[in-house]
């Protein structure tokens, strides 16, 4: 009667109306706060399609993890719709795969490319994920590949991340991508009080010419495929996703490919971005978010990211003891890879330290370079960690 | 949960230096080309006003005469 047979009013308890709250703040801190919306929005959506009682878009098991979803299960009812883009899409690394592809695409290699120090900053940047996989290992509480999962958040970029969890740690996914995605939105709240804490004013306030030299066109050409071939031979894991980000850039740099450089880092990324963000909120039912290891990763992921920008910042210092003209170490925090908050923090915090400071192209270097060293870091993890 | 000290050590510090390597080799390389790519060029220039025994500047301003008609 009045179509209420199937009701799902009964089934609300405290922890779904919990979750159901915790999609809605997304949201809210999407729309209304402009904190990540593209990503923030699909997912706290996610969030509330998965938690909504009988809606059956995404089906678990009955030890939490994710029901087969292919195309048989879902025309026949057994599964979620969802279930199908989570296996065809996220499982299968796909989605972030191609995401990367569309990054790439949009990515101005040049400042790296004038300034190949960056490089190094970018590894030093990468500090935080080591030591937090070791005390996330260390305590006991997470497995070889968890561990690293948790730690690579600290790396601050998305698509490895992913790629990484799908696949050593499939079962701490949701928790993972919303932490690594929403905390990189903390960008600007969290780097400041670590920057002013391991920095003078006057290391600060260091100088930089605004221009570092003319990158030429065949420099920019030959950059993403020496890059690929270099780190695919050095490690040969982290070949898709260093592959891939280095495609679009060549799309986007080739100059005759140019088409194909606006459609992936448009409309492209776009759809995927929303199919990601919302398969990786419907990764988060109540009885799977809702445990104290949830908040472990939080405050891991945030251990993480401080040290990583520690690292850089140290290794910009130590840089300078050998170099005649200065660089300002802001440059060094820039290397965690949160394009481009963590550049534009760098370049906020030197001008505020001297307001001749600009700063911005120069931290952008270590910015993108940071990128770079995240996907090594997943092929590394990917390389050395084998489950049984 | 059993935990492997060593093995952890060992993708952690191995990890690290791994990453290190990889990057300043890319750095390397990158400058490696960016050198090279600078000398080419500064060739170049060299050679095209001393092939028609002008300086740059006159080769320049002839080039641009020429395109003008």
């Amino acid at each position: 009667m009045f179509g209420l047979y199937d009701s799902a009013f009964a089934l609300l308890d405290w922890q779904i109306l919990l979750m159901l709250a915790i999609g809605g703040l997304l949201i809210y801190l999407g729309i209304v706060k402009k904190m990540e919306p593209l990503l923030l929005v699909p997912i706290g959506f996610g969030v509330i399609l998965v938690n909504l009682p009988l809606a059956g878009l995404m089906i678990y098991t009955p030890e939490g993890t994710v029901a087969p979803g292919g195309f048989g299960e879902v025309l026949e009812g057994e599964t979620g719709v969802l279930n199908l883009l989570f296996h065809y899409g996220i499982a299968s690394e796909l989605i972030p795969l191609l995401i990367f592809l569309g990054v790439g695409a949009m990515i101005d290699f040049s400042p790296a490319i004038a300034r190949p120090i960056s490089f190094v900053f970018g590894a030093a940047a990468q500090f935080g994920v080591f030591v937090v996989f070791l005390i996330a290992y260390f305590s006991g509480l997470f497995n070889l590949g968890e561990a690293a999962s948790v730690g690579i958040i600290g790396g601050s970029d998305g698509p490895p991340t992913v790629i990484l969890t799908a696949a050593l740690a499939p079962a701490i996914l949701g928790p993972v991508t919303l932490v690594a995605y929403a905390y990189m939105a903390l960008v600007p709240i969290i780097q400041p009080p670590i920057i002013r804490l391991l920095t003078s004013k006057k290391e600060r306030s260091i100088y930089m010419k605004p221009q570092v030299r003319q990158v030429s066109n065949i420099e920019v050409v030959l950059f993403p495929i020496i890059v690929f071939v270099t780190a695919a031979l050095l490690v040969p894991k982290s070949a898709p996703l260093v592959g891939m980000l280095m495609f679009g850039n060549l799309l986007r740099v080739s100059g005759v490919t140019k088409r194909l450089a606006d459609a992936a880092g448009g409309v492209f990324i776009d759809v995927l971005t929303f199919l990601l963000g919302l398969t990786v909120g419907a990764l988060m039912p109540a009885a799977i978010f809702l445990r104290t290891e949830t908040l472990l990763i939080v405050s891991l992921a945030i251990l993480a990211f401080i040290l990583s920008t520690a690292g850089g910042l140290m290794m910009a210092k130590f840089v300078n003891l050998f170099l005649k003209e200065k660089i300002n170490p802001l440059l060094g925090s820039a290397g965690v890879s949160a394009v481009p908050m963590a550049a534009r923090v760098a370049q906020k915090e030197g001008q505020r330290a001297n307001p001749r400071n600009f700063l911005l192209m120069h931290a952008m270097g270590p910015n993108m370079a940071g990128a770079i060293a995240t996907s090594v870091v997943a092929g590394i993890f990917l390389g050395m960690i084998v489950l049984e | 949960m059993s935990v492997d000290y060593a093995e952890g050590l060992k993708i952690a510090g191995g990890g690290l230096g791994v990453t290190f390597l990889v990057l300043s080799s890319l750095a390397v390389v990158t400058w490696l080309v960016g050198f090279i790519v600078q000398k080419a060029s500064a060739r170049r220039e060299k050679a095209v006003p001393a092939e028609t025994g002008q300086t740059s500047d006159t080769a320049k301003t002839s080039k641009e005469s020429a395109a003008r008609g």
